[in-house]
């Protein structure tokens, strides 16, 4: 008899969530456990799940505006620069160059800020806490940025059709000099504190790997993809706002584990620095506001899908107008959903231990995946 | 945004499909192709399969509730990392009791957003590995996405009482 013979072993259950730390929000898996290995999982979602897109259907287009910033609360700009966008799309609205100039400011900005705290609570999951204080403290950077130009730190609900709400203050450009200044070095930080810390490489270097096939058969999109080596971006590929006068060249990585994952998104956050340079050395000047727009559209029938570079991946907005002035059908696809779809096939057979790097690896937002 | 190649997409479809394509619309902002309910399986393998098209990215699956037509159309819309372009596939079911051929055994992305549709419209879909409610809680009834529906008097949990 063989040791993994000699002993009679017998499945049993362990249910996550849905409260649970390491789940970032209310998801819920049923795992059947052979010892330490995963044998099955049985997701559960929809604990958040608020019917955004019944209600956007109820809705006036501007009623459901600050709505959309609810979507994804981390990232919530995307939302409404989607939302916003196929409006646009269907009414043939030309957006003043300096709005869209600062959507992007804001969106780049915003994805800093999604991203730092995926490289704190990253790291809190695996044990470390002093990333996590890190992360926060760069997000405050951002926040300040954001707070002075919307008002608001985490639904900003900044974007209007044909333009956004209020030009940038004065006291915006000292600031985010300061801050196109200092980040970089922060980054550096970021990378001497876990880049070769050896618990964080045992625990996610070749955990978790997806290879491309795999990743775009789920529907992966964004950093995840990136990371599993396949080169698109919307940003570069199918450039919207300003992004295609600003020369983005994405990050991709090869190996598609939860390390590259998470390098994935710290090199993103330099390039959205750059970015931000950019945007602000190239502000043109205008307004910031197409004339003559109703505040309550009664949109042109017809159907637009707008897709979005979202930090978790494309957020996309199939828009159907009949011409009224609510939507006739409004579908979100969310990218945390489908990132999330994979996780089933992804834990079959790893240890319990490995389960937290790989699910913090996705990114995956809770109100994403459930609307 | 209009991609190019459309009409050579729509017209490698109605080759290999003949009658089963119902329609090649030029649509309103996005071209679409038509096609009967019972064939988006093998249209979608062919998408996937076919190298000049190589549609391996399915974006999303939803529908539209038309109550006045008695009708829900359901959109399968495909991307093509390899060609950059995508693709919007629609067809028609009935609006109640509605059955179509999964294409989660090609799409893995299908099975969760089947469930999805499932789940908000009510549309079955044969061969469905694990065809359940996803997102609204188990016991619910109704598909909250159609047009006419209303559940009022719903009750999240109906054995609960408060602590006294």
């Amino acid at each position: 008899m063989t040791p993994e013979t000699a002993y009679r072993t017998e499945e049993f259950q362990v249910n996550v969530g849905p409260q649970h730390p390491s789940t970032h929000g209310v998801f819920r898996m049923v795992l059947t456990m052979d010892g330490e290995r995963v044998v099955d999982c049985e997701p559960h979602i929809g604990f958040l799940h608020r019917s955004m897109e019944k209600m956007a259907e109820n809705r006036l287009y501007i009623q459901f505006l600050p709505m959309a910033d609810r979507i994804d609360y981390l990232s919530s700009i995307f939302c409404t620069v989607a939302h916003c966008e196929a409006v646009e799309q269907l009414m043939e609205i030309d957006v003043p160059a300096r709005a869209k100039y600062l959507r992007t400011i804001m969106m780049e900005l915003c994805r800093i800020a999604s991203h730092s705290i995926f490289f704190g609570v990253f790291a809190l999951d695996l044990g470390a806490v002093t990333p996590f204080l890190y992360g926060f403290r760069e997000r405050e950077l951002t926040m300040d940025l954001l707070e002075m130009t919307t008002g608001q730190r985490m639904t900003f609900n900044y974007c209007r059709f044909g333009g956004v709400a209020d030009d940038l203050p004065d006291s915006f450009f000292p600031t985010v000099e300061k801050f196109v200044k200092v980040f970089p070095a922060r980054l550096d930080d970021y990378d001497r504190i876990l880049n070769e810390n050896e618990i964080f490489v045992a625990r996610t270097k070749n955990v978790g790997t997806v290879e491309a096939s795999r990743a775009i058969n789920y529907g992966w999109t964004g950093p995840n993809l990136r990371a599993s080596g396949v080169d698109f971006d919307l940003r570069r590929n199918r450039p919207y706002e300003a992004y295609g006068e600003l020369g983005y060249e994405p990050v991709v990585l090869q190996n598609g584990d939860c390390y590259d994952r998470y390098r994935a998104r710290i090199l993103e956050m330099r390039s959205s620095h750059e970015l931000i340079k950019k945007c602000v050395e190239g502000l043109p000047e205008g307004p910031v506001q197409a004339e003559k727009i109703s505040k309550f559209p009664k949109v042109p029938a017809g159907e637009v899908y707008v897709r979005v570079a979202s930090p978790r991946g494309d957020y996309g907005l199939y828009l159907l107008s009949e011409g009224a002035d609510k939507p006739y059908r409004y579908k979100l696809r969310t990218p945390s959903f489908n990132n999330l779809s994979m996780i089933r096939e992804m834990l079959l057979g790893v240890y319990l231990a490995d389960i937290v790097p790989i699910f913090g690896s996705l990114d995956v937002i809770l109100p994403d995946v459930d609307r | 945004m209009v991609d190019p190649g459309f009409n050579d997409i729509a017209a490698a479809l109605t080759d290999n499909f003949g009658t089963t394509v119902l329609a090649v619309e030029e649509g309103n902002k996005i071209p679409f192709v038509r096609v009967e309910a019972d064939a988006v399986a093998r249209v979608a393998r062919f998408l996937r399969d076919e190298p000049t098209l190589a549609f391996d990215f399915l974006m999303y699956v939803t529908a539209v509730d038309y109550p006045e037509e008695e009708k829900l159309t359901l959109l399968y819309h495909y991307f093509s990392y390899r060609h950059e372009y995508s693709l919007l596939v629609k067809a028609d079911v009935p609006r109640h009791g509605a059955e179509v051929p999964t294409i989660s055994h090609l799409y893995a992305a299908a099975d969760w957003l089947e469930r999805e549709v499932y789940d908000l419209f009510g549309v079955k879909f044969r061969d469905h590995p694990n065809l359940t409610r996803i997102v609204t809680p188990e016991g619910f009834e109704g598909h909250p996405l159609l047009k006419d529906f209303a559940n009022d008097d719903y009750v999240p949990f109906p054995d609960w009482k408060p602590e006294k």
